[in-house]
């Protein structure tokens, strides 16, 4: 507000001016008016600030430094995979199994991820199929993917690995069957094979039921190979997925091998040719996140703010950080502030800044931080999603905060009692609330950030310690 | 130093007339105000003594309306080194500002005339600083809607 329009609302009030305050100042001792020596520090301080960071503004034309400790950096945390845990119930469901079928014949040792075809008559083939779930570690999603290999003959003719499953089926078709489809042949040259067709559907159904809190997810994908030439594997993947809005999910796969020439398997039952099953199917447990739908791992849920502004000209700052700032402490919260907090939460996540824009809703600043999902505490969304958080305060040209009241070319910078505002880069735990579609922290500041420690989160506003457990526990409770 | 305590006076000195809209009776309370803050080192915190001496002297404003209900009109003019359009224009506003409710006065003075942070006035009338903002935002089109109206 200028100093023309300070004087005009001041005389507006029609207030006397003291007639005693000289006399009462006067009177009051030394040391009590030293009392009020606080402000000088502060305001110098202020000023200070203030002139360092329109210096930087002026000279590098860049946006105001906050300092950021060290650690926000790197942050790192642990626990996210412990939320599986909690699923209360898991039900899967399914669609397959494989058979395998006794040969006399060896495979190859070593994997490979193409597949020969020829026609050949003797002893059986051995043809692996793999279907690969990654496993994530709570910051990257891949889709379901299948791979052909051929693997060395086990004994139970499967082999496991910690995220990926292989069946190795062995098929020994009758001599000279030919189809217009399918040969494969083993890569080792101790034997001859018949050819054979092999047609196998990989079918994966998952499903997961999670806490109440959570919704229920069910993905299905279905995988046909089919060889069709000497030289050539068609491979044709379908994944449907009913809904993908948990984190992690629990499957049991197992492959359906439906080597029947000319047949298409339901997938539902075990089906040979000819020969005898070694053993029955064994079910691969993996955790894998679910995958996201529409095939896209990317959903972006950002918005368009409907103004943007930028710092220009003269500062003008309000409610600098000081003021509304706790005193720092590192003891557990036992105000029950965070507990409230994730009570009035829909989401807390982890999640990474890509983008700051200012704006304002109503002549009162916000910032939009356009940030990337990274790990979901609670509630509904997938990881790698994109969306908007608002924080209260930020950069607003003055004659959008106060009405024309302020002279032109000033941008006020209210911290909204915020004690650092993030930067693009900066990684977070934070609580927020769902309005309209969009998402403001929980207690509209940096009251609800938290900066990620390995084993704990510290308060952006007051220096307060939460770990995952608390927040479960909050959950749980509330 | 001496100047901030000034400040301090004057600010708690309006905040204090405009709720019992008499100068002496402003006076007395503000001088209690801060002769009661200084009395007691608790209330001697960095980040809180203005919120301190603004609760200490609305409850001894509160006091002095029980005992007496009255209110009284202002003593003096506005300044009268004032030039004529500021004159005009503070009484199109100051008629503007009595049509505002006590509370909204109290908030306007303190936002833009004693220049207080929104933190302590939205923690002295117990609001959200987001609603203590739309509140303002309110208040501010509704003077400006009332000065427009006048015929300047």
């Amino acid at each position: 507000m200028n100093k023309k329009s300070k004087k005009t609302l001041k005389n507006a009030f029609n207030i006397p001016e003291p007639k005693r305050k000289d006399e009462f100042l006067n009177s009051l001792p030394a040391k009590q008016k030293k009392s009020f020596s606080f402000n000088i520090p502060l305001y110098v301080s202020t000023a200070v600030t203030a002139v360092l960071i329109i210096g930087i503004w002026g000279g590098i034309k860049n946006l105001p430094h906050f300092d950021q400790p060290s650690n926000i950096d790197t942050p790192t945390y642990s626990g996210t995979t412990s939320l599986s845990e909690h699923t209360e119930s898991t039900t899967v469901q399914t669609t397959a199994v494989t058979s395998t079928v006794k040969n006399t014949t060896e495979t190859s040792a070593v994997p490979t991820l193409t597949t020969k075809t020829t026609k050949t008559s003797g002893a059986g083939t051995v043809r692996t199929e793999t279907t690969t779930p990654q496993t994530s570690t709570g910051t990257e999603t891949f889709p379901p993917k299948t791979t052909v290999t051929t693997t060395k003959k086990e004994s139970n003719n499967i082999t496991h690995k910690p995220t990926t499953e292989i069946h190795t089926t062995e098929i020994t078709s009758e001599p000279e069957t030919e189809s217009p489809e399918t040969t494969i042949k083993t890569s080792t040259a101790s034997h001859t094979v018949t050819e054979t067709i092999v047609r196998t559907t990989v079918r994966t159904t998952t499903k997961t039921t999670t806490p109440s809190r959570t919704k229920t997810t069910t993905t299905t994908t279905i995988t046909t190979t089919t060889t069709t030439s000497a030289t050539e594997t068609v491979t044709e993947t379908t994944t449907t997925t009913a809904e993908s809005e948990v984190n992690f999910v629990t499957t049991t796969t197992f492959i359906d091998n439906v080597g029947i020439p000319g047949n298409i398997g339901s997938g539902s039952s075990q089906t040979t040719i000819g020969a005898t099953m070694d053993s029955p199917p064994v079910p691969v447990t993996t955790t894998t996140p679910a995958p996201p739908t529409g095939g896209s791992p990317i959903r972006d849920f950002t918005v368009v703010p409907a103004v943007r502004y930028y710092p220009e000209g003269e500062i003008y700052f309000i409610d600098s950080e000081s003021n509304d700032s706790m005193p720092p402490t590192t003891a557990p919260d036992d105000t029950g502030i965070f507990r409230q907090m994730t009570a009035d939460s829909d989401l807390i996540a982890i999640v990474e800044v890509d983008e700051i824009i200012y704006t304002g809703l109503d002549g009162v600043p916000y910032t939009q931080e356009n940030v990337t999902v990274k790990d979901v505490i609670y509630g509904d969304m997938q990881t790698d999603s994109r969306i908007s958080v608002y924080c209260m305060g930020g950069y607003i040209p003055a004659e959008e905060y106060f009405l024309n009241v302020y002279e032109e070319n000033v941008t006020v910078l209210d911290y909204a009692g915020n004690r650092k505002f993030s930067e693009v880069g900066d990684m977070y735990m934070c609580f927020l609330q769902k309005k309209d579609g969009i998402y403001y922290l929980t207690g509209l500041n940096d009251i609800s950030k938290f900066e990620c420690q390995e084993d704990y989160f510290v308060n952006f506003h007051n220096n307060q310690h939460l770990t995952l457990q608390d927040i479960q526990n909050f959950i749980n409770n509330s | 130093m001496s100047i901030d305590l000034h400040s301090q006076y004057d600010k708690i000195y309006r905040y204090c007339y405009i709720r019992v809209r008499n100068r002496e009776k402003a006076e007395d309370i503000t001088q209690e105000t801060f002769l009661r803050f200084l009395e007691k080192p608790q209330y001697h915190n960095q980040n809180k003594d203005l919120q301190y001496l603004y609760t200490i002297a609305k409850n001894l404003c509160i006091d002095e309306y029980r005992r007496k209900n009255t209110e009284e009109l202002p003593e003096e003019l506005p300044d009268s080194s004032c030039n004529e359009e500021i004159i005009l224009e503070s009484v199109a506003l100051s008629t503007a500002l009595e049509k505002l409710s006590a509370e909204d006065r109290e908030i306007i003075l303190l936002r833009y005339v004693n220049e207080e942070p929104v933190g302590v006035i939205s923690r002295l009338y117990n609001i959200s600083r987001f609603a203590l903002n739309r509140r303002i935002r309110k208040i501010l089109e509704f003077l400006r809607n009332e000065f427009e109206r006048e015929d300047f």
